[in-house]
């Protein structure tokens, strides 16, 4: 940058350049959002809007679903209410290709999207959650796709599904189903709540928190329900987030589950096919005076580098967005004061949530999405309005935030839910894309200009073929980056599943741990690229 | 009964239907032989009656209240009031109820039922700042912030003396994200109240939440709380206030020596509990720190289990 224009964007005169660009109506992407607002707000209006990034037709580029919520008894649409499926046709352009592929439409109130390969037949499914069920669509690999909920048993029957999360709990090299329930809730049950005699939704606790499911893949197209013998049944609770990761590094996917006013859980996979909640142990669960807060989503990476998987979860207004750094040992260290995340999120109502390196430092930084239940907030708290901006944090790299100066997008308002994030133009900048409640959802592209990084896309053989599990350890020069394959994570959404490491020098090796066990190590690593990288056989 | 002898004397002077008068007399005796529901009766009968009789509702308000029935008693003597509006003894009568019914239902955590009583007693009572304290509380648990600091508001402008209007106000003002003017209500309030302990203590409630979303450092905030117990060392909320700040810096001393204070004041809710227990695995005291997660489970559920209508 030339003197004079440093000059001049001190002098305010000239915008510094946004990091994230709205392409959104560029790309050519019109669908909207419909919740079926009603006069009888049932909160279910107030949590739909998922979002899924996916290469569904495997020409190298991501792909875009949206989960549309429905109609309500009271709550009409003009229009078709529909999900939709955009093709990434290159250039930062997309087309509507929804009609062909047979995902416009469910036969329930549609909630979120998790996508993962679930056969290993190298096309990626999709699991569509909602109320009172949910549904699996195979991909047969020619732009369609074929509802397989009835052969599969995955309908999550009579439940408030919300995030979905694809992993391999008992690390067969088969993608299992992990759904996080919300709560007990009927229309014609409906609670009713009035502010200044209009009416509002009723507080969460209202409604009785259902248990999660876990549906384990058998291998043949079938899924056995396995949430009684494997304790998730036991942990009643409003479940909103989940994410599926190996915390206390022993090989074996653990899941992080936000819950709201719920104690959040920590699922320690013991590795017989049961799981151990270590949320109080971890304190996790509580915030310090012991409240359950209002968790909706959450996701994780190693934020201070140790090599550990850290937690954000986002939470209500005046409870701060939480972050939970991983020591290697229990108690985590909640650093949501110490990281500054209390005082950016302070007023928001936040939702989808993702770890990313969006400048490509090394570090991992934070991308939220906010926005409020009740359009009459303001009359009660000054500081909190309706309408909230998404926001970027940007990491030091020992997990202290600053707010980085984004782009138009982070000035706007927005009612944001599900967020996902990929990299949609192959250039190693990580994009995202949020649905807003009955808004168009809005595409961001990441602008920042760098060559000190490179991708990875894995592709299990032993492992499943996602790879989701595996743990990928990158050295270049003194630093070493440790990121996952995750399952799930953010609110109501799945991502692009390859990994992007920024701050690179090389040489540079990288180790993978599969979820099979095996370790390889890859030296031949170029900057400024993605490298395919397949599970070898021994 | 001597308020209800006074009433029939006053019938009996004015001239009311013999019918409304013998009942009232009847309801006089049965009220002297302890037979409440019996005089009650003959007494509803009575103002049916003479509807327009403010002395009949305000009899029947007294025999309410002496029933344990607050809300037929206000509702008795709203009438009462009604009727004969320049009553001064008949208002002072039913603010009183009013206030002890509002405690009543903020004890037992029915905030909604309190907030109509509430707004109701305000509006019978325009000057009283002790109704306005009211109205500002159960506004507050409703959620209803900017409502909640204007009834502080008209509360102090009433009654400047008052610290809990004082008080109030500030953190009304903080729920209602007013948090400049919070601040400066409570730096007010300790050049009036400076002797006032409880108006520390939340003083520095409000500086430990600003001091997390980054507007302060803990200094001020534990400072504040320190002055608070050098006037009354038995300010549970203090202790555990300091405790918990303690905790987070991992000073397991102080967070000990404070929590045990404010247990030892009475603090017996989840949240001291979940402090102990986080404190006590901390130093490898494990069984008791399950017995203090035992305690706060126990504490949760009663306190999730208290009633909202």
């Amino acid at each position: 940058m030339t003197r004079l224009a440093i000059a001049l964007l001190l002098a305010g005169q000239v915008a510094a350049p946004p990091v994230f660009r709205d392409i959104t109506a560029a790309a050519g992407i019109v669908w909207r959002h419909f919740n079926g607002l009603s006069p009888d707000r049932y909160l279910l209006e107030s949590t739909t809007g998922g979002v899924a990034v996916l290469d569904f037709d495997n020409d190298g580029l991501m792909d875009l679903f949206f989960v549309n919520g429905g109609e309500t008894p009271r709550g009409k649409s003009k229009t078709a209410v529909r999900h939709a499926l955009y093709r990434n046709l290159g250039g930062n352009k997309f087309a509507d290709v929804t009609p062909r592929s047979g995902l416009g439409a469910t036969k329930f109130y549609g909630m979120g999207a998790a996508s993962g390969d679930y056969d290993n037949d190298g096309h990626t499914d999709l699991y569509i959650t909602g109320y009172p069920s949910g549904a699996l669509f195979h991909n047969n690999g020619d732009g369609t796709f074929r509802d397989a909920t009835a052969e599969a048993r995955t309908a999550n029957e009579g439940e408030w599904g919300a995030s979905a999360a694809w992993f391999d709990y008992n690390n067969d090299g088969l993608l299992d189903l992990f759904i996080a329930n919300y709560a007990r809730f009927s229309y014609s049950d409906a609670k009713r709540c009035e502010f200044e005699g209009k009416p509002v939704y009723c507080a969460q606790t209202a409604y009785a928190g259902r248990p999660s499911r876990l549906y384990r893949n058998n291998g043949n197209g079938a899924f056995e329900d396995v949430s009684a013998i494997s304790g998730i049944a036991s942990q009643p609770g409003r479940a909103l987030g989940v994410v599926a990761v190996d915390f206390n590094n022993d090989g074996r996917q653990d899941l992080f589950v936000a819950r709201d006013a719920s104690p959040n859980l920590l699922l320690r996979n013991k590795g017989d096919g049961t799981f151990e909640d270590l949320g109080l142990e971890a304190e996790v669960a509580y915030n310090a005076d012991g409240v359950a807060r209002a968790g909706m989503g959450v996701d994780a990476g190693d934020i201070d580098g140790d090599g550990n998987a850290d937690f954000a979860v986002t939470n209500f207004d005046t409870e701060y967005h939480a972050l939970y750094l991983n020591p290697g040992r229990l108690p985590f260290r909640e650093a949501t004061v110490s990281s500054r995340l209390a005082e950016f999120t302070q007023p928001y109502v936040g939702w989808g949530v993702r770890m990313i390196d969006y400048d490509r430092d090394g570090d991992l930084d934070l991308f939220i999405v906010n926005g409020h239940l009740h359009e009459m907030i303001a009359q009660s708290n000054r500081t909190v309005s309706y309408r909230e901006p998404p926001l970027l944090l940007a990491n030091d790299g020992k997990g202290r935030f600053t707010k980085a100066g984004a782009g138009p997008a982070f000035d706007q308002r927005y009612l944001g839910r599900g967020m996902a994030t990929g990299d949609f133009d192959n250039d190693g900048a990580v994009d995202a894309v949020f649905v807003s409640l009955n808004d168009p959802p809005v595409l961001l592209r990441n602008e920042v200009r760098a060559s000190n990084w490179l991708g990875v896309r894995l592709v299990g053989t032993r492992s499943n073929r996602d790879a989701t599990g595996a743990r990928l350890t990158l050295r270049s020069g003194a630093r070493t980056l440790t990121r996952w394959i995750t399952g799930g994570g953010s609110f109501l959404a799945s991502h692009d599943r390859r990994v992007v490491f920024g701050g690179v020098t090389l040489p540079a090796s990288l180790e993978i741990r599969w979820p099979s066990g095996l370790r390889q190590t890859v030296t031949a690593l170029a900057t400024g690229s993605y490298h395919e990288i397949t599970e070898t056989k021994e | 009964m001597k308020h209800l002898a006074i009433v029939l004397f006053l019938l009996w002077q004015g001239g009311e239907p013999p019918e409304a008068m013998t009942l009232a007399r009847r309801a006089y005796d049965a009220a002297r032989r302890g037979n409440l529901d019996a005089a009650a009766a003959d007494l509803l009968e009575a103002a049916r009656l003479a509807p327009r009789n403010a002395l009949y509702r305000s009899a029947l308000g007294g025999l309410y209240a002496r029933q344990n029935k607050p809300e037929e008693a206000i509702k008795s003597f709203r009438e009462a009031v009604r009727l004969e509006p320049g009553n001064t003894a008949l208002k002072a009568n039913l603010e009183t109820l009013s206030l002890d019914y509002g405690a009543a239902l903020a004890r037992e955590r029915r905030f909604r039922a309190g907030l109509q009583l509430a707004r109701e007693t305000a509006a019978l009572s325009p000057a009283s700042a002790k109704a306005h304290i009211m109205l500002g509380l159960f506004e507050t648990r409703n959620q209803q912030n900017v409502r909640a600091v204007a009834a502080y508001r008209r509360a102090l402008e009433l009654a400047p003396e008052s610290s809990d209007a004082s008080v109030g106000l500030g953190i009304a003002q903080s729920a209602a994200g007013m948090l400049k003017e919070s601040q400066d209500t409570f730096e007010a309030g300790l050049r009036r109240f400076p002797q006032d302990a409880m108006h520390r203590q939340a003083y520095g409630v409000l500086l430990v939440k600003l001091a997390e979303a980054g507007g302060a450092g803990t200094e001020r905030a534990i400072e504040m709380l320190q002055s608070a117990l050098a006037l009354d060392p038995a300010l549970a909320e203090a202790h555990y206030q300091l405790g918990s700040l303690a905790l987070a810096r991992e000073d397991h001393a102080a967070a000990a020596s404070e929590f045990a204070a404010a247990l030892g004041n009475g603090l017996d809710d989840s949240r001291i509990h979940y402090a102990l227990a986080r404190l006590l695995r901390r130093n490898g005291k494990t069984e008791e720190a399950a017995k203090h997660l035992r305690l706060f489970a126990e504490r949760k559920a009663a306190e999730q289990d208290g009633r909202q209508p």
